[in-house]
């Protein structure tokens, strides 16, 4: 017991004694949180600098003009005299978006017929891309219903009458979850729980690789491989807690993204999460032959998973191949369950598949590290008996002769 | 010296086939996982998004519009339920991304010529996904509309053109310039090459100056003008094959993914040698001043989000905070990876501002970089010969 808790503080020590090492562990996170939060405090694209090209050119477009000239969402930076000079401006960045009038559209409209609009975007980043088109959509829409009722107000219908005959079906949209459309919301838990995820299964994957490496096992020792696999696992539990539990905290209170779950979920779901990420570090530093191995090998491993975990791009959107690879990344099975218990307010019962998974990771590779650590260790203890044996044969001999 | 030289190459080769782990890192590696990741996007578009109707109606009408909204390519109609808990509830389990509530009195009110409204709720956590979504579902409820509206019309002696003119006057045609089919991949997989790229090559770089620190250039056991020319070889035999590979990757990821290419291939030549050198500046300076090969993937694995982030890659830099833009001036994959992009799919090249301004940048960060990596590596020698000199006296006195 006394040895347990001698290599439990050991680990503390040796992480203490080493800030770089807990600037990473703990600062990079916070750091990552804090850029993720002032990157993303203007929250949702606004101002859109549009360009106009207007064949048409009369008070009609001008209107439509007007209307986007009006709208938060964009800025109406001027007019171009043709497709090629909105193409080189956008690809110059003066504009990201724009609203093309072919030549009849003002006559289309006078003689009844359907006038079109083209409302374009660049859309390299979708992020301006999807702006633009919900928003722009959304004006030309609400245009185009007031032209509609006007010729029928003008014929002797009330507005509610001619509302309900030009458009019959009327609906209003919910932005669930995240009614400003604020992109912070959408991305700044993947990048911090990523940024967790990849520090942490570092650590873990040398916190048995280094004992190796060192040849510091003897210090150990007294202490069963097994519970040198846990102590060890624990003490890393107890600094993710504690970092991710500073990073919710900066995330709810200093960047106003909403916590809507409990603090049960918050602190079952994590500590699950966390655990698995340990247990599989650990599972790489048993199976490694030395630390760079063990590093190199979870670099290469965590890279994709936030791609993977369906974080940016939903896993059902993937092949089946790429659904079941997914599902060997503990972050695929939180990245979007806590976002879900942040946003939604959810409790265990909408995340208990997730869950089990995560507790299926988190024992599948404690079990293996520890198997695989206990075997290595005797190994290396063997080793060193038969070297030992070894050294004292030819005192033995010289005594005797 | 010159012998020195071709030496230096050779040792350099030698040291890369040796290590199995880096030669891997380093060759195998980058291409491998921009290949996973990129392919992870391969359906360009988000279809078949699953939807719940709350049908708090069930009339011939309302089936029309699930019908819609069925047919669509954008969505799958999952589930049919008749209270809204219960839709939200699917929704909060994950089982569907987006709600369409029919209230009761939707079809009395298009019988009563009255307007009837129907409510779109769709699930914006993931805000590209839910901007896309919301579109396409007006999409669908204006035509349902406009097509009852038409038929009254046509029912009383219009045509169909001109009661489709009448009911919707304007018309609105999205067009999504340079990415016409609103791709994730067109959107990332670039990006995430160059980034995967990045942190491999930084990483062998780094790697390779730190483990001189052992028994190689930088542990002092060496004549300083030797490690001088080793330094420079390091820098060249890393420099050549990085490029060479990176050409590889980019030339791999646009051909296997059939991106536009529509600028000059030169052009992003040219940038991906003024990144290689950028790069290479880094990763000597990272090396020689980490402690060991584990202190540098250290380094590179934390930094990996906050420098994407701060690319301006995702989130563009005209929405940051100017202190973060001024950062994120001296980072080596701002001025990467969105012209490359840039370059690739809307076609421009060293005739437009920005991608000279890029050009200029990396080139001065290389200088930069270079200068810084050249002080520390003399630091590091010097500081190395100066720990070794007592022991090669010592040596000396016992072999006398």
């Amino acid at each position: 017991m006394i040895a347990a808790f001698g290599l439990f503080f050991r680990e503390w020590l040796y992480l203490l004694k080493r800030p770089r090492t807990l600037i990473i562990m703990i600062f990079i996170p916070i750091f990552v949180t804090c850029i993720c939060g002032m990157s993303f405090s203007a929250g949702s694209f606004s101002h859109l600098k549009m360009g106009v090209v207007d064949y048409s050119y009369t008070a009609k477009t001008r209107e439509v003009v007007e209307a986007f000239q009006q709208s938060s969402y964009f800025d109406v930076v001027g007019y171009y005299e043709n497709e090629e000079q909105i193409e080189k401006a956008m690809k110059d960045g003066e504009i990201v978006g724009c609203i093309i009038f072919p030549g009849d559209f003002t006559t289309n409209l006078q003689q009844g017929r359907q006038a079109e609009v083209l409302l374009g975007s660049s859309a390299v980043n979708m992020g301006y891309g999807s702006t633009i088109n919900l928003r722009g959509a959304e004006i030309l829409g609400t245009l185009s219903t007031q032209t509609a009722v006007k010729s029928l107000v003008a014929k002797g219908y009330t507005v509610d009458d001619g509302l309900a005959k030009m458009n019959p079906v009327g609906f209003y949209t919910r932005q669930w979850y995240n009614p400003t459309n604020n992109f912070g919301y959408f991305l700044t838990f993947g990048f911090v729980i990523a940024t967790v995820q990849q520090v942490l299964i570092y650590f873990a994957a040398i916190s048995l690789a280094r004992e190796k490496e060192s040849g510091k096992l003897g210090e150990i020792k007294k202490v069963n491989p097994i519970f040198q696999v846990v102590i060890k696992a624990l003490v890393y539990y107890i600094i993710s807690m504690g970092t991710w539990a500073v990073c919710c905290w900066l995330i709810v209170n200093k960047y106003g993204i909403p916590m809507k779950g409990s603090f049960d979920v918050w602190f079952g779901y994590s500590s699950l999460f966390f655990l698995s990420v340990i247990a599989m570090g650990q599972l790489f530093s048993a199976i490694m032959p030395n630390p760079v191995f063990a590093t190199s090998f979870s670099l290469v491993f965590t890279s994709p998973s936030l791609v993977l975990s369906g974080f940016t791009w939903p896993t059902m959107a993937f092949t089946s191949f790429y659904q079941k690879l997914a599902q060997v990344f503990p972050l695929t099975h939180f990245v979007i369950g806590y976002r879900n218990v942040a946003f939604m307010g959810i409790g265990f019962d909408a995340v208990h598949d997730e869950m089990m998974i995560l507790g299926y990771i988190s024992g599948g590779c404690l079990i293996l590290s520890c198997v695989i650590w206990l075997i290595k260790v005797k190994r290396i203890e063997k080793k060193e008996q038969a070297l030992r044996i070894s050294e004292e044969e030819p005192d033995i001999q010289a005594v005797a002769q | 010296m010159i012998l020195t030289f071709i030496k230096g190459f050779g040792r350099e080769i030698k040291t890369l086939w040796l290590d199995k782990r880096m030669l891997f890192m380093f060759l195998i590696a980058p291409l491998a996982l921009s290949i996973v990741v990129c392919a992870a996007f391969s359906g360009h578009v988000v279809n078949n998004i699953p939807l719940a109707v709350v049908d708090q109606n069930s009339s011939a009408q309302t089936r029309a519009l699930i019908a819609a909204f069925d047919e669509a390519d954008r969505f799958n109609v999952t589930y049919v339920v008749t209270e809204q808990d219960e839709a939200v509830g699917l929704m909060e389990e994950g089982e569907v991304l987006g709600v369409v509530i029919i209230p009761p009195d939707y079809t009395r009110s298009l019988q009563l010529g009255q307007q009837a409204e129907v409510l779109i709720g769709v699930n914006s956590a993931n805000n590209i996904i839910g901007n896309s979504a919301v579109v396409s579902s007006m999409q669908v409820v204006k035509t349902i509309s406009a097509q009852i509206a038409v038929k009254s019309f046509v029912a009383k002696g219009s045509t169909v053109e001109d009661a489709t003119a009448m009911v919707m006057p304007i018309s609105t045609v999205l067009r999504p310039w340079f990415n016409p089919q609103f791709s994730y991949l067109t959107y990332l997989g670039l990006g995430l090459t160059g980034l995967i790229f990045h942190q491999l090559f930084l990483m062998t770089v780094a790697t390779a100056f730190a483990e001189e620190k052992k028994e190689g250039i930088l542990s002092g056991k060496m004549k300083a003008k030797e490690s001088i020319i080793h330094f420079i070889n390091k820098y060249i035999f890393y420099g050549v094959t990085g490029y060479g590979n990176i050409l590889v990757n980019y030339y791999a990821i646009i051909t296997i993914f059939d991106f536009p290419m529509r600028g000059n291939r030169e052009d992003v030549a040219i940038l991906c040698g003024c990144y290689i050198l950028c790069l290479l500046g880094v990763g000597a300076l990272l090396g020689t001043l980490c402690k060991n090969t584990i202190h540098c993937i250290q380094w590179l694995m934390a930094m990996t989000y906050p420098l994407f982030i701060l690319s301006g890659f995702s989130w563009p830099l005209t929405e940051m905070p100017e202190v973060l833009v001024k950062a994120a001036q001296y980072l080596p994959p701002t001025h990467f990876l969105v012209p490359v992009r840039n370059i690739v799919l809307t076609g421009v090249g060293f005739e437009t501002e920005s991608i000279v301004y890029s050009r200029d940048m990396l080139l001065y960060l290389a200088v930069g970089a270079f200068m810084l990596s050249l002080i520390s590596f003399l630091w590091k020698v010097y500081s190395a010969r100066k720990k070794e000199k007592p022991k090669l006296v010592e040596k000396e006195v016992v072999q006398a």
